[in-house]
């Protein structure tokens, strides 16, 4: 295997890494994003509620 | 905008808050990070112009917070890399995989900054200008952290790999003296 061979050959390893870095982040996100909302947030809702009744 | 329809909105961006505020900081801090930025958001509404992009207005409440709390507390700095490299993730997250907080942990070893960006285009989809804007920088710069994270976040996910690579690599008759030994070294840092 030539230089050029091998330099390509690391490039493509590069981003192929960088692809999957890429799609671990978005999972990371839409895992917590399909959360449900947790009580503390409803209950500052409540809040709110109360402030638009006002 | 009427006081409902803005609250309507700020509902469905609960989600998009907390996962932001999961990427950038340790999951302790996150869910308060993200009721805060909700609140202030909701106290700020006036502030807000209809029309315009409300998910990368709050996001920058949030980013702004995160600054802010940031210059105020040790905490908040990216881990020391040789500790935190050496330390196992804790699992506060049982939904989490391990995997993905092996990924969580190594994002909060990048520079606040490159972080912040790294979250924003890598994992919540933004766009570069929208990412320059919520960051109020310019979008080269953007690109550039973008860039320097993603390859520390690499690097950083390779060392701990041949690590754990290397630890396996211990016969089970040295094991427990290794790990008694790492304890002992950290123990006199």
């Amino acid at each position: 295997m030539d230089r050029n061979e091998a330099t390509q050959r690391g490039q493509r390893n590069d981003l192929n890494r960088q692809k999957v870095i890429g799609m671990k982040l978005k999972r990371l996100y839409a895992d917590i994003a399909e959360e449900p909302i947790p009580g503390s947030f409803l209950s500052l809702l409540e809040q709110i509620d109360e402030q638009v009744r006002a | 905008m009427d006081d409902a329809a803005f609250k309507a909105d700020l509902v469905k961006l609960i989600p998009h808050l907390r996962a932001f505020a999961f990427s950038i900081a340790r999951a302790a801090e996150a869910e308060d990070l993200a009721q805060d930025a909700m609140m202030r958001a909701w106290r700020a509404r006036a502030s807000y112009e209809p029309g315009s992009n409300i998910k990368a207005w709050v996001f920058t409440i949030l980013r702004n917070q995160h600054m802010s709390l940031a210059r105020r507390s040790w905490r908040s700095q990216p881990l020391d890399p040789e500790i935190a490299e050496n330390t196992l993730v804790a699992n506060d997250d049982p939904m989490a995989s391990e995997e993905l907080l092996d990924v969580r942990s190594a994002m909060l070893m990048l520079p606040f900054e490159q972080r912040q960006a790294l979250a924003l285009v890598g994992a919540a989809g933004l766009s570069y200008k929208e990412t320059a804007d919520i960051c109020a920088c310019a979008e080269g710069t953007i690109k550039s952290r973008v860039s320097r994270a993603r390859t520390e976040l690499l690097a950083i996910l390779e060392r701990r790999k041949n690590k754990q690579r290397a630890r396996t690599d211990v016969p089970a008759s040295r094991a427990f003296e290794t790990v008694m030994a790492e304890a002992a070294a950290m123990q006199t840092r």
